[in-house]
C-alpha cells in the first residue's frame, strides 16, 4: 500500500502542473487582457492618469513579460516584480476587476462553497444509498417503480430549472424568498452562531437542487450493480444454505457493489462545484460559482485562473482519495488484466 | 533445494527514478523558494514519503528471497525468516495506478508471529514463489481472504 501511495502521488504532482499550465493557456487565449481592454476604454476618454496607472500595473503583474515567464511567476517558481509571489507562496494573484488580491476577493465565498459542496455530497450519499439498496432488493415492487420514476425525473431535470421551479413555488405558495445562503443581516458580518444557524437553515434548498441529479444517478448505478451481484451463484448458494437475507446481503453483494459508489467520489467533487455555478446564479448564492463566471467574462485572468486551479486541485484530490479507498476496498486483480508488470 | 529470487535491475531502476523524481518534485521547491505554510507542510510530508520510498527502493537492490524446504527467508538487512510451520497469514493484493486497473502489480505478504515478509510481483520467479506458498499454506490450513483467493485463481493457482 505504501508503494502504491508513493506511485499514485507521483502521478498526481505532474498532473497538477500540466493542468496549471493548460489553465494558464486557456485564460490567456482570448485576444488582449483585462488591462488592455481597460486601456482602450480609457484612451477613448483621454484619462492620462488612469493610463499611467494601468501601464504601471502591467509592469507590476508581469503582463509585459514572455508567456512562459508569466506562467512561472503565477506559479511562484520564478521571481516577479516583488520576488517569488505566486500560488506556491499562497498568493493567488491580483483581481483587476476588484483591484485587490484574489484571496481577499474570494474571502468567505470559498468557505461557503465548501459548505454547500460538503452538504451536497452528504445528501447525495445518505439519500442514494438506502434507496439504491431498497430498489435492488425489492426489484419491480411498487416502491421500486416509484423511486425509479423519481430517479429518472431527477436525472432529466436540469439543476437550474429545479432551482427556478422551487423559487417560484416558494414565492407563490409560501410567500418567502428561497435564494441566498443566509439572512441579509449576516452578509459581510463576522462569524457568529446566529450566522452559522442561518446558513444551516438556508442550506436545505441549494443542497437538494444541486444534489438531485447526482443522487438520482448514484441510485441508478448502485441499483444496477447490486442487482448484478444478487444474480450471482454465490448468493444463490448462500440463500440455499439458509443464510438470513440481511446477513447474505451485507456480507458480500453489498460490498462488491460499493466499488462504483466509492469511485464516484473523484467525479462528484468537481461536478458539484461546476454544476453549482449556474444554480448559484439562479439562487443568488454567495459562492465562488457566479464570481468565476463574472471573472471569465471580464477576462480577470488571475481571479479566473485561481478558481479553475482550485477546481482542478479538487478533481485531482478527489480522484486520489477515491483511488486510495478503492485500493483498500478491492485489492483484487481485474479479470483479464496482467497480474505482474 | 533452495531457490533464490532477486529483483531484476530494470524494475529497480524504474523505482529509483520514481523516488528521485518524487524527491525532486516535493523537496526541490522547499529549498528553491519561500512557500506558503500550507504548501510547505504538504510538500514536507510528501518529501518524507518519497524519502522512505527511496530508502526502500535502494534496499531492494540488496534484496534476495530464498524459498526452501524449511520456509521463506528475506536476506535483506537485517534478515527475516518465516518457517512454513509458523506461517500464519498470506495476503496477495493487487494494485494499479490506472483507472482501468490494467498494468498493475501484486504484493505478497507473509506473516508469522514476530516476522513479516513482503514480496512484490516484480521479483524474478514471482509465480514460483506463489506456487510454493500456496502448497505450503494449504498444508498449514491457513484461511485466505476472498480477494487473496481470487488473485491466486487469476494467476492459475488454485488454493484448496
Amino acid at each position: 500500500m505504501f508503494s502504491y501511495l508513493a506511485r499514485r502521488v507521483l502521478i498526481m504532482i505532474p498532473t497538477l502542473l500540466v493542468i496549471s499550465f493548460l489553465i494558464f493557456i486557456i485564460i490567456q487565449l482570448p485576444p488582449g487582457d483585462y488591462l488592455s481592454n481597460k486601456m482602450a476604454e480609457l484612451q477613448s476618454q483621454g484619462d492620462q492618469a488612469a493610463l499611467d496607472k494601468i501601464a504601471f500595473m502591467r509592469a507590476q503583474y508581469g503582463l509585459d513579460r514572455p508567456f512562459i515567464e508569466q506562467y512561472l511567476v503565477w506559479l511562484g517558481a520564478w521571481p516577479g516584480a516583488n520576488g517569488f509571489e505566486g500560488m506556491l507562496q499562497g498568493y493567488m494573484g491580483h483581481s483587476f476587476e476588484y483591484d485587490m488580491p484574489v484571496s481577499e476577493v474570494v474571502g468567505e465565498r470559498l468557505w461557503l462553497t465548501i459548505v454547500v459542496s460538503v452538504a451536497t455530497i452528504i445528501f447525495t450519499y445518505v439519500v442514494s444509498f438506502p434507496i439504491g439498496v431498497y430498489s435492488a432488493v425489492r426489484q419491480y415492487s411498487v416502491g421500486d417503480h416509484v423511486l425509479t420514476f423519481i430517479g429518472f425525473l431527477g436525472l432529466a431535470t436540469p439543476n437550474f430549472l429545479l432551482a427556478l421551479v422551487l423559487l417560484y413555488l416558494g414565492n407563490r405558495y409560501l410567500g418567502t424568498e428561497i435564494g441566498g445562503l443566509m439572512d441579509e443581516r449576516y452578509i459581510g458580518q463576522p462569524w457568529t452562531w446566529g450566522k452559522f444557524g442561518s446558513i444551516i437553515e438556508h442550506l436545505l434548498v441549494p443542497t437538494i437542487v444541486i444534489g438531485t441529479s447526482g443522487t438520482a444517478g448514484m441510485i441508478r448505478r448502485l441499483r444496477a450493480n447490486l442487482l448484478d451481484e444478487l444474480q450471482k451463484q454465490y448468493v444463490v448458494t448462500g440463500r440455499a444454505k439458509g443464510l438470513s437475507p440481511g446477513r447474505l446481503l451485507m456480507k458480500y453483494p453489498l460490498r462488491m457493489s460499493l466499488n462504483p459508489f466509492i469511485a464516484d467520489i473523484g467525479n462528484i467533487l468537481p461536478h458539484i462545484i461546476s454544476g453549482a455555478a449556474i444554480v448559484s446564479v439562479v439562487l443568488s448564492l454567495p459562492t465562488t460559482g457566479p464570481m468565476l463566471l463574472q471573472a471569465l467574462e471580464a477576462q480577470d485572468q488571475f481571479l479566473a485562473g485561481s478558481f479553475l486551479m482550485q477546481l482542478a486541485a479538487l478533481t485531482v484530490i478527489g480522484m486520489f482519495l477515491s483511488d486510495l479507498a478503492l485500493a483498500a476496498l478491492d485489492p483484487r486483480i481485474r479479470l483479464g488484466a496482467g497480474g505482474t508488470r | 533445494m533452495t531457490r533464490r529470487h532477486v529483483y531484476p535491475l530494470r524494475s529497480l531502476i524504474a523505482d529509483d527514478l520514481r523516488a528521485l523524481a518524487g524527491l525532486l518534485l516535493t523537496a526541490g521547491p522547499l529549498f528553491l523558494a519561500a512557500l506558503a505554510p500550507v504548501v510547505a507542510y504538504v510538500l514536507s510530508g510528501l518529501s518524507v514519503l518519497f524519502l522512505v520510498f527511496a530508502i526502500k527502493a535502494l534496499l531492494r537492490h540488496t534484496t534476495a528471497i530464498e524459498i526452501g524446504e524449511g520456509g521463506v527467508e528475506d536476506r535483506t538487512w537485517p534478515g527475516r525468516t518465516i518457517r512454513w510451520e509458523d506461517l500464519a497469514k498470506v495476503q496477495l493484493r493487487y494494485f494499479s495506478t490506472r483507472r482501468d486497473r490494467e498494468a498493475g502489480w501484486m504484493t505478497l505478504r507473509l506473516a508469522a508471529p514476530g516476522a513479516r515478509i513482503t514480496i512484490e510481483s516484480t521479483i524474478e520467479g514471482f509465480e514460483d514463489i506463489l506456487r510454493s506458498v500456496a502448497r505450503e499454506s494449504t498444508r498449514q490450513t491457513i484461511e485466505f481472504s476472498a480477494s487473496t483467493r481470487a488473485n491466486f485463481e487469476q494467476l492459475g493457482i488454485r488454493l484448496s
